[in-house]
């Protein structure tokens, strides 16, 4: 009786271990990936900003350095890097409506011609927040498959 | 069977423009000096894009979809002849893409 009791507890106890162990690391991977995933938005943020700038020259007197293309590029390299990172660790950050949604956003930002007449940079704008908007989506849309 | 490999950090690792107006590390310059001649002097090409400061999409679309505008080379040929070794999904996508378009 006493034996069995022991073997009980000693299973309950190795079992509790065992899921407190689980949860501990879902919650350490569930914050990581939403922190990420919030280091990217602000990213995608930063990259509309300075594209929007570099595109129309407005507020380039006030900043010249996020009105910059190298700037521009610059951060479109890191926004990159950090989705592959992601989709690395995580998977399941690369289909192709994500994919497809980074490429009309890349685009917007540092496509076609930075000195392109100025009617058409005030509406290079418009592509560049809302293809961003919509890149922002797909990678929260990517985010709610995994926890 | 000849091949090629091309190393675009070797060429410059801060790639930048569109056409060679925009500066000496442009898209034009690279693919009508380097790309394309390694194209068509063999039989495949792998050209290695990582280790560089960031790729502007404009940049990226003058070599590729220029590949196939300007130099006449078909999606189908650069599907069989040119390697891209490039450690970052979303941009081989988005090559593909612009390949795809200039057709």
């Amino acid at each position: 009786m006493d034996l069995n009791f022991l073997v009980g507890g000693a299973f309950g106890a190795l079992l509790g271990a065992v899921i407190a162990i689980w949860r501990s690391r879902y919650s350490a991977r569930s914050a990581d990936l939403t922190k990420r995933v919030e280091t990217i938005n602000s990213i995608i943020d930063s990259l509309a900003d300075s594209a929007s700038r570099a595109r129309t020259k407005l507020g380039a007197e006030k900043d010249g350095l996020i009105s910059s293309k190298s700037y521009c590029v610059a951060l479109q390299g890191r926004l990159e890097d950090a989705i592959n990172r992601l989709h690395a660790d995580y998977g399941k950050f690369d289909d192709d409506q994500l994919t497809g949604a980074f490429t009309e956003f890349a685009n917007a930002c540092t496509g076609g011609a930075f000195d392109e007449p100025e009617k058409e940079a005030e509406a290079t704008i418009r592509r560049i927040l809302i293809s961003g908007g919509r890149l922002k989506d797909r990678v929260a849309g990517a985010r709610m498959k995994h926890y | 069977m000849s091949h090629a490999t091309v190393r675009l950090a070797s060429w410059s690792d801060l790639p930048a423009g569109r056409y060679r107006d925009d500066g000496p590390n442009s898209g034009e310059a690279f693919r009508e000096d380097v790309l394309a001649p390694a194209l068509r002097d063999n039989d495949s090409v792998t050209l290695d894009l990582n280790e560089v400061y960031g790729l502007a999409s404009s940049w990226t679309e003058e070599v590729f979809g220029g590949l196939v505008r300007i130099n006449k080379f078909t999606p189908e040929q650069l599907q069989k002849r040119l390697d891209l070794s490039l450690n970052s999904p979303l941009t081989v996508k988005m090559i593909k893409s612009y390949i795809a378009h200039a057709a």
